[in-house]
């Protein structure tokens, strides 16, 4: 077995359930978010990245979520089509089994992101979960700097008049690790 | 109640993940993800360096992925005598065919008559088509048949055998008047201890044969040589990391007609190699493969390195032109900022333009043809030679995941564009030889990936650029109970004649 083989084995077996609640911020079915993952999966493994630990390979796969998220709504080119669509199922769909009920914070929180647009969605999930800066999300969604903050600003505005969240606006603070990189905590848009 | 949105968040995904505890992807899904991930890394592998593999067999899902060596061999031929059959009279009763069949998940076939094998002749196409289906509930899937066709000049298909339903069985090779098809099938992902079988198939029964001496890591079949000795290839590429680099070398392997097997030479870390029209020699990347290549003689296993390349530029090989030149793409070097994107977007060739490469001589070159921006460029390592110093090529957005768009052709003359081997875009997965002056195969579907969606079979005339579909696609969302087909051609080789 190649040395990739073992991790990604830990990967689907031990964080599948976290990458999928983490894919289900995205798309609203639990076989969507499940193929996510798993496209994500292949990306991961087969690119140059190399994982020193368990929770090295779930952090990148997490990223990679949402950029695979980003490029199939591009390769549609129909993303307000898939808005619609999304936002359908938000509503009408079934869920997937009793675990994925609409009902309780999760199905109240997936639906509220489920009416953003696919690159508000994505951005509001690299900021606020994935605490990424807004230089590391442009470059990891091919957006500029300028156009993840309007996303953000939008997605945080529309979350808030649904969910009745806030923002913590507390200024940027910047943290360096053991490894002497540098990683810019971030709160608000 | 005012919440925090990113305490929310991960409050929220805290509970989806306990609600969807001890979830993990069905056995299907965690295959295809692995045979996948090998796929591209062989891939991306060669792209580091500026040079593609073919994507030949790319459906067979790890047809060229290798490590390790072949057992010693045994004292027994590995490959039994050539049993032929009687060769095809001049006069032939006519081919009685009986009803059309429909069977789900297969295209409209006849089974054979009796007297098919003496109709057979060059320019026939063997084939396994094994359609995988997803269910209607989009989670649960399966595979109704495991069919070898054959299938005439005119596309008709005779179904010749069924074969044993787990085995994702790839035909290699296929000798007019042979009873016996050469064929490889990948061994369970779980079972490190052998990761291939090599065998035949009896074309009249189905019949599956293992050779005596199997690889024990993988290997890809290259092709025949001269001499009509099966050529494979150990690619340790597949397995190492791609940052650490490899670490040891692919070795190149000549089994004889007899079975009689000799290692003809330890070629470096470098994929798969392509063999020439005449047989004798192969090409691969190499130390540096943008500026160099390595040709190997068979007959000696001397490896000689050639320059490859223009002034500021790099190149990549595209395939044999005659037995002396090989077609190369050569373009603007990738930039940095370029390389740290290629996880999610793919590189398009800049400047790009094909030249011939005396691969042979001194490696001296001359421009053919110089792309016009947005023109479709080859894809490195795809092309097919097509006689008179044509080569044919498949064509692409980009690397290392961009969509192929069909196929593209230096006729000797001009470049030119070729007939779509798939009538809704020609993604192709994988082109391979057919005969010397005769069509190439294609395989190719609507799918960006291959194994992912059910693909059609063509045959490519490299002198026209016409095509012909032998395997029609399927009505995408088939019978009550399935919701789409997920594979179903996968893998075939056209009859050459008797050696």
């Amino acid at each position: 077995m190649s040395r990739w083989e073992p991790m990604l084995e830990r990967v689907a077996r031990e964080r599948y359930p976290r990458l999928v609640a983490h894919a289900m911020l995205l798309v609203r079915s639990r076989t969507e978010a499940e193929d996510l993952v798993q496209e994500a999966l292949i990306s991961a493994f087969s690119g140059r990245a190399r994982f020193a630990s368990l929770a090295e390979a779930e952090q990148y796969v997490r990223r990679a979520i949402v950029s695979r998220f980003m490029d199939a709504a591009r390769k549609r080119g129909r993303e307000r089509a898939a808005l619609v669509r999304h936002a359908s199922r938000s509503v009408v769909q079934v869920a997937d089994g009793a675990d994925v009920a609409a009902g309780g914070l999760p199905g109240e929180v997936e639906a509220a992101l489920a009416a953003l647009p696919p690159r508000e969605r994505a951005c509001v999930v690299l900021r606020h979960v994935e605490d990424l800066s807004i230089r590391d999300t442009a470059a990891l969604l091919r957006l500029s700097e300028g156009a993840v903050k309007r996303y953000t600003s939008d997605g945080v505005a529309a979350l808030g008049a649904a969910l009745g969240t806030v923002v913590d606006d507390s200024p940027v603070v910047t943290v360096t690790t053991k490894k002497v990189t540098t990683k810019e905590v971030r709160r608000g848009a | 109640m005012v919440r925090e949105l990113s305490e929310l968040l991960a409050d929220s995904v805290d509970a989806r993940a306990r609600s969807v505890a001890g979830l993990t992807p069905d056995a299907d899904d965690y295959a295809t993800m692995v045979r996948t991930v090998r796929r591209r890394r062989v891939v991306r592998r060669s792209l580091q360096t500026l040079a593609v593999v073919p994507l030949v067999g790319g459906l067979a899902a790890g047809a060229y992925f290798g490590l390790g060596s072949l057992r010693a061999p045994d004292t027994e031929p590995a490959v039994t005598p050539t049993d032929y059959v009687t060769h095809p009279p001049r006069t032939l009763a006519p081919l009685v065919k009986g009803d059309l069949v429909s069977e789900v998940g297969l295209p409209p076939f006849y089974e054979a008559p009796a007297n098919l094998w003496a109709h057979v002749d060059s320019g026939w196409v063997a084939m396994t088509y094994r359609p995988e289906y997803v269910g209607a509930d989009g989670e649960s899937s399966g595979t109704l048949s495991n069919a070898l066709f054959v299938a005439d000049p005119d596309g008709e298909l005779f179904r010749v055998a069924e074969l044993p339903l787990p085995l994702e069985i790839q035909v290699l090779s296929w000798e007019v008047g042979q009873q016996r098809v050469r064929v490889m099938w990948p061994t369970p992902i779980d079972d490190a201890a052998r990761p291939l079988v090599t065998g035949w198939v009896d074309v009249r029964t189905g019949e599956l044969t293992e050779d005596a001496q199997q690889f024990e890591r993988w290997a890809s079949y290259v092709g025949r040589d001269a001499d009509g000795a099966e050529i494979w290839v150990e690619d340790p590429a597949y397995e190492e990391d791609v940052v650490a680099g490899g670490s040891g070398g692919a070795t190149v392997w000549s089994i004889g007609p007899d079975g009689a097997r000799r290692v003809v030479t330890d070629i470096g870390d470098r994929g798969v190699p392509l063999l020439d029209p005449s047989g004798t020699q192969l090409l691969a990347p190499g130390a540096e493969p943008a500026r160099e290549l390595v040709v190997v003689d068979l007959g000696s296993g001397d490896a000689r390195d050639v320059p490859l390349g223009v002034s500021d530029q790099v190149c990549a090989v595209v395939g044999w032109l005659d037995a002396g030149g090989v077609a190369a793409l050569c373009h603007d070097p990738v930039s940095d900022d370029a390389e740290a994107a290629l996880d999610r977007v793919d590189y398009v060739a800049q400047n790009a333009g094909l030249y011939r490469v005396e691969a042979v001589a001194d490696g001296g070159t001359t421009l053919l043809h110089a792309f016009a921006e947005g023109e479709p460029v080859p894809l490195p390592w795809t092309g097919v030679n097509a006689g008179d110093g044509a080569v044919l090529y498949v064509v692409g957005d980009g690397f290392p995941e961009g969509c192929t768009r069909g196929f593209g052709a230096w006729d000797g003359v001009a470049v030119r564009t070729v007939q779509g081997a798939h009538p809704d875009g020609a993604n192709v997965h994988w082109s391979r030889p057919g005969v010397v002056g005769g069509p190439a195969l294609a395989v190719s579907s609507a799918s960006c990936e291959a194994g992912d969606a059910q693909a059609t079979v063509a045959t490519i005339d490299p002198a026209t650029g016409a095509a012909r579909i032998l395997t029609p696609m399927l009505e995408p969302n088939g019978p009550a109970g399935i919701d789409r087909w997920r594979a179903s051609v996968t893998s075939a080789a056209a009859a050459t004649p008797r050696g």
